[in-house]
């Protein structure tokens, strides 16, 4: 500070008269130290303030309930729900397929293979995991549901001898019907195979022509397993 | 003299900032003007300026000033002087590469965060090497009891770190898919602002005020409610209201934005219970004109940001000049006007000089509060009227852009009234500084215990 008083270098600027100084800065650098720092007061938080957060709290609750979709990931603006999203966009094809798949998979399959496509242990051979179903190329899996099966059959590493046979859908199933049916078991559980055409099941159809769809020939394993599926 | 030199810095990205927002602004009435140079494009000359204004002025003075305010009310010097002065040089040196790989067309394409990889690590960095010494400072400080500015200024130098890595994390270094990225963009934002700005400008506002009136601050809780709510709902906003997001994530955004009303109000309420006997002092004192238009802005650009997010409106605005004109006012009317007092208070309090002219402060803050004026109002006005006319399907397109001419050509006259206006103040810096280094280079020698002292002698 000394230094400061000794040297005449602080008014380097004519100009700085006390006229030219800015009120801010009334008092000068060197009283600093005991310049008191600004304090607070201690007047409580005014309650409507408190009251009015609660109010707007509330109302952002509600505004969530009827403008977040649930929280559906799948709801993005101007829809409102889950529900209001899937009836404004209609399904793709493969979509409705599988849909269709699923619901005569209900009607006529799950009598015996179940919902959970597991069957049941004894009777019926589960669908899910099994290497018929998900064999890339589909031509003895079509063969199947359209004339029946029977006889003693290898399932996911099992050897099953079962008694009664596969009952035969070539009759009351359509060629679309059979292909989406399909096409349901080889892409449900976790299973990732390629889809099944209506187109595929008429070929077969055309090729087992000469078969009876009536339950009186029902194909056997070992027949299967010489179809080749490999092309 | 770390401060000074981050001031000093400072000042120079804003006159380069608003140089750049000028161009970006005449071009929008005038297509022609700049056009053959790749480099001055709109797309890039936009954002550059923009970047030059937030991180090259706004962040850097608030750190300015955020670093005298934690040694002056901590009672200790600033600690790590020379540490910081090197931080401050690879800020500015970072800005610089950012800026000049926008203008080369190397943007990131995100908002704010436009800046090349190398130029926004840098970035990190040197904010790393200023923090760190920020904190010790704060660590240090001999008057324990804290004041309402240091809960604001510690939050935010922890906030800055956190989110901008966070965004630099998800977006440009492993990017996230699809909406998440403009998700988390418009997050980081929001983030910038709402909070991290927010609470260094707010610090000192909650400083200069009492100080300057000599009274002391309204209330300790209402302050404290305030920045709990700010941290609290400030951060989860950002998403505009028909954003292509799951609509759960703007609804969230909206209402959190909706709830920002009650940390204005008590903001607010705060700052005008402490002032209200004292108003002759805003005739008299700059220091405290500036800082309170200031608050002003911040407060009218909170309440302009609740009203655009909202369904109804954001049907309008969004997309218009609206959004602009809100983050000018945040820019130039809070920040601009609330580090400019802090410079007019703190500079010859560091320097121990008088501001050379009187004249040129006042004719600073007449030039700058018309300039927001004049930039804020039209765009607002422009804005609304542009989307009412957008949302007509009779209006054609081009006569949409037409009409906005007008509004945008007094805009470009409130950058420019803004220009001058901070030239005033860079001017009456560049006379002070001559003047003071001798004094200063005087005052290494024998560094007195006293506080003040110290934090100008650490370094010319
Ligand atoms: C009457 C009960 C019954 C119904 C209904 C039935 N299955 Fe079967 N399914 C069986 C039996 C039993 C076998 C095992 C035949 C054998 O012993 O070789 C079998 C075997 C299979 C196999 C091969 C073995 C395996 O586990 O992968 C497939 C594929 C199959 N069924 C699909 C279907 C489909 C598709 C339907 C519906 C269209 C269906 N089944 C309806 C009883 C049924």
């Amino acid at each position: 500070m000394s230094s400061d008083s000794k040297k005449p270098s602080r008014p380097a600027s004519p100009s700085s008269g006390g006229a030219n100084r800015p009120q801010a800065q009334a008092a000068p650098g060197n009283s600093t130290a005991k310049e008191t720092e600004p304090t607070a007061g201690l007047a409580p938080t005014p309650i409507w303030l408190i009251l009015l957060f609660a109010l707007l709290f509330y109302w952002g609750q509600l505004y969530l309930d009827n403008h977040a979709g649930g929280f559906d990931p799948q709801v993005y603006e101007p829809y409102a729900s889950v529900k209001q999203v899937k009836a404004a966009n209609p399904m793709s094809d493969e979509g409705a397929v599988i849909a269709k798949g699923e619901a005569v998979f209900n009607q006529m399959c799950a009598v015996c293979h179940q919902i959970s496509g597991l069957g049941s242990a004894g009777q019926f051979p589960p669908l899910a995991g099994s290497e018929w179903v998900i064999e890339p190329n589909p031509a003895r899996l079509i063969r199947i549901p359209l004339h029946g099966l029977t006889g003693p059959i290898r399932v996911k590493g099992q050897d099953l001898n079962l008694p009664v046979p596969m009952t035969p859908f070539g009759e009351t199933l359509s060629n679309p019907d059979l292909a989406a049916v399909l096409t349901y078991i080889r892409q449900a559980w976790g299973h990732k195979a390629p889809p099944v055409t209506p187109a595929q099941v008429a070929k077969v159809r055309e090729e087992t022509a000469s078969r009876p769809m009536s339950g009186s020939a029902p194909w056997t394993s070992d027949e299967l397993l010489k179809i080749p599926v490999t092309q | 003299m770390a401060v000074m030199f981050l001031f000093s810095s400072a000042l120079i990205w804003l006159v380069i900032g608003i140089v750049l927002g000028l161009i970006s602004s005449i071009k929008l009435h005038g297509p022609g003007f700049l056009s053959q140079l790749s480099w001055l494009t709109y797309g890039r000359v936009y954002p550059a300026s923009q970047n030059a204004v937030v991180y090259g002025f706004s962040a850097q003075a608030l750190l300015g000033i955020a670093l005298w305010l934690i040694a002056r009310l901590g009672r200790v010097s600033l600690q790590g002087p020379g540490m910081i002065v090197v931080g401050g040089v690879f800020w500015n040196f970072a800005i610089a590469m950012g800026l000049v790989g926008i203008l080369t067309g190397n943007s990131t394409g995100y908002e704010w965060l436009e800046m090349p990889r190398s130029a926004s690590s840098l970035l990190f960095f040197s904010y790393a090497l200023i923090g760190v010494w920020a904190l010790i400072t704060f660590h240090m400080r001999r008057e324990r009891q804290l004041y309402v500015s240091q809960w604001y200024l510690l939050a935010a130098l922890l906030w800055f770190p956190w989110s901008y890595s966070t965004a630099q994390l998800l977006l440009v270094v492993s990017p996230v898919q699809g909406v998440m990225q403009a998700i988390v963009n418009g997050w980081f934002v929001h983030n910038l602002f709402e909070v991290w700005f927010s609470f260094l400008g707010l610090a000192g506002v909650f400083y200069f005020i009492p100080k300057i009136i000599g009274q002391p601050l309204h209330s300790r809780y209402l302050a404290l409610f305030a920045f709990w709510m700010l941290a609290f709902f400030g951060s989860w906003g950002g998403v505009y209201a028909d954003a292509p997001v799951p609509k759960w994530v703007s609804s969230l955004s909206i209402a959190t934005r909706v709830m920002m009303l009650i940390p204005m109000l008590a903001i607010g309420l705060n700052i005008q219970s402490t002032l209200s006997a004292h108003c002759a002092i805003l005739k008299t004192n700059m220091v405290l004109r500036f800082v309170w238009v200031g608050a002003i802005s911040y407060l009218l650009a909170t309440l302009l940001g609740i009203v655009g997010a909202l369904r109804s409106v954001s049907e309008v605005t969004l997309f218009t000049l609206y959004t602009n004109a809100i983050t000018n006012l945040q820019l130039y009317g809070f920040l601009g006007m609330v580090v400019a007092g802090g410079i007019y208070y703190i500079v010859p309090r560091l320097t121990e000089c008088d501001w050379p002219s009187t004249g040129l402060i006042r004719f600073h803050f007449s030039t700058a509060t018309l300039g927001v004026a004049l930039l804020v109002l039209p765009q607002l006005i422009g804005g609304v009227l542009q989307g009412i006319k957008l949302n007509d399907p009779q209006v054609p397109f081009l006569s949409v852009v037409k009409s906005t001419i007008p509004f945008l050509g007094m805009s470009t006259l409130g950058e420019l009234l803004l220009l001058v206006g901070n030239l005033a103040l860079l001017v009456n810096l560049l006379k002070i500084l001559p003047a003071c280094c001798t004094c200063c280079l005087g005052r290494v020698s024998n560094s007195t215990p006293q506080p003040k002292a110290v934090a100008v002698g650490g370094r010319i």
